[in-house]
């Protein structure tokens, strides 16, 4: 059964689909679960190379303790419901590109997730989809998207209602990075930096939005003292 | 009751026995920590009224050349282990020798242990300079309070010169692993 689980995990993360909160969440505890035997104990005071004053009974003791002191710090810790935004902001994946120009202008925001009518997360579209996607089908230059997005140079007229008649399914990420509202902190950070990200749908059963977490939000946590 | 006897049991297993290697640098070491204080002994005080040795600097060694990872091998609990019986163990021959030995004895012992303990100066040759303190021979005795210094505290400074230079050669060593 846990090999099972453990090869989804692997499956998930390889292919990149939803880097699923309960995996990563799994993972951290089986690993504190590691049972350690009496001859795991010898060999480390053996690699020490030198007498330790200790016997691997106190060792095994000294080490319960502390673990049981990293759990509680863990689990106080904050978790993805306590720092995230919610309702949050979203698209349609049949919005118009110029309709999430203005949206991510509007909010001073520079990314939205894209829900379907049941709230289920499908993707997620940012300004880097606005300005590289549109880019590489219509070889516009950037003052000219810029531009387009609020049709100020009028002599691209034809590419301009083009671009922004596209919809948002056609450019957004797909399939998105989520995490669970019960992520840590610590995961999230974590994830923001290993797959470069900058904010995370927070997802409860079957997909379904209930917030968002941005690289601000993790900041303003800190900043608050995780004590 | 069943509990009582049942602690005593053990059930845990020995530690393991340590590397050649390790087992050079704490013979090295002892032997030449032990050598500085002998020597200076008895080649430059034996017509003085001074000593440089005690008995309890064997016990120091085993803990500052073979056990160099230990809090009880750390400068701190060597020297302040050594000076603090010291005083401890002179202060009980001074107040209790005409009374009772045994008294005096016990309580040098047993007030140095607390003494370092509340000092966190614990190092278990203290307690056998706090002892020597009422127990030995008239030449200690007549010292008093210079006891506290030399022998114990300069014969233990000595010695963690030596610590500190032979622990540190080794490469595998490194001592200590704090100083206060």
């Amino acid at each position: 059964m846990e090999d099972l689980a453990t090869s989804e995990c692997e499956e998930q993360i390889a292919n990149e689909v939803s880097v699923d909160l309960a995996c990563q969440v799994d993972e951290v505890s089986e690993a504190n679960e590691i049972e350690i035997l009496e001859e795991d104990w010898q060999e480390a005071l053996k690699e020490m190379q030198t007498y330790m004053d200790i016997t691997p009974d106190d060792l095994k003791r000294i080490y319960s303790i502390a673990l049981k002191h990293a759990k509680k710090r863990i689990e106080s810790s904050k978790i993805a419901k306590d720092i995230m935004t919610s309702p949050v902001i979203t698209v349609r994946p049949d919005s118009s590109i110029k309709d999430v120009a203005e949206l991510l202008l509007k909010n001073k925001i520079s990314g939205v997730p894209v829900v379907d009518e049941e709230n289920k997360v499908v993707g997620i579209v940012t300004e880097f989809d606005l300005l590289y996607k549109v880019k590489v089908e219509h070889p516009l230059t950037f003052k000219e998207m810029l531009a387009s997005f609020f049709h100020i140079g009028l002599t691209h007229k034809e590419k301009i209602s083009k671009i922004s008649a596209k919809k948002v399914g056609e450019i957004m990420t797909k399939p998105v990075i989520t995490v669970s509202k019960t992520t840590s902190i610590f995961q999230i950070s974590a994830l923001f930096t290993e797959k470069n990200i900058n904010r995370v749908p927070v997802v409860g059963a079957e997909n379904k939005l209930i917030g968002i977490v941005t690289r601000a939000d993790i900041v303003k946590a800190l900043g608050g003292g995780i004590s | 009751m069943k509990n009582f006897f049942n602690k005593m049991k053990g059930g845990g297993r020995s530690p393991p026995r340590v590397g050649v290697s390790e087992i050079f640098w704490s013979w090295i070491g002892s032997f030449l920590g032990i050598a500085a204080v002998a020597y200076i002994t008895y080649g430059f005080l034996e017509k003085t009224d001074l000593t440089l040795i005690i008995g309890s600097f064997g016990a120091s060694a085993v803990l500052i050349y073979a056990a160099i990872t230990s809090p009880l091998a750390q400068p701190r609990n060597l020297i302040g282990g050594h000076i603090i019986s010291a005083i401890v163990g002179v202060a009980c021959y001074r107040g209790f020798n005409e009374t009772s030995m045994w008294i005096a004895s016990a309580l040098s012992v047993s007030l140095a242990i607390v003494a370092m303990l509340i000092t966190k100066t614990l190092h278990p040759p203290g307690g056998a300079t706090a002892l020597i303190a009422v127990i030995g021979s008239n030449k200690i005795h007549s010292l008093g309070y210079l006891y506290a210094l030399i022998p114990a505290g300069l014969g233990a400074f000595i010695m963690l010169i030596v610590a500190l230079i032979t622990n540190n050669l080794a490469k595998k060593r490194r001592y200590p692993e704090y100083w206060l």
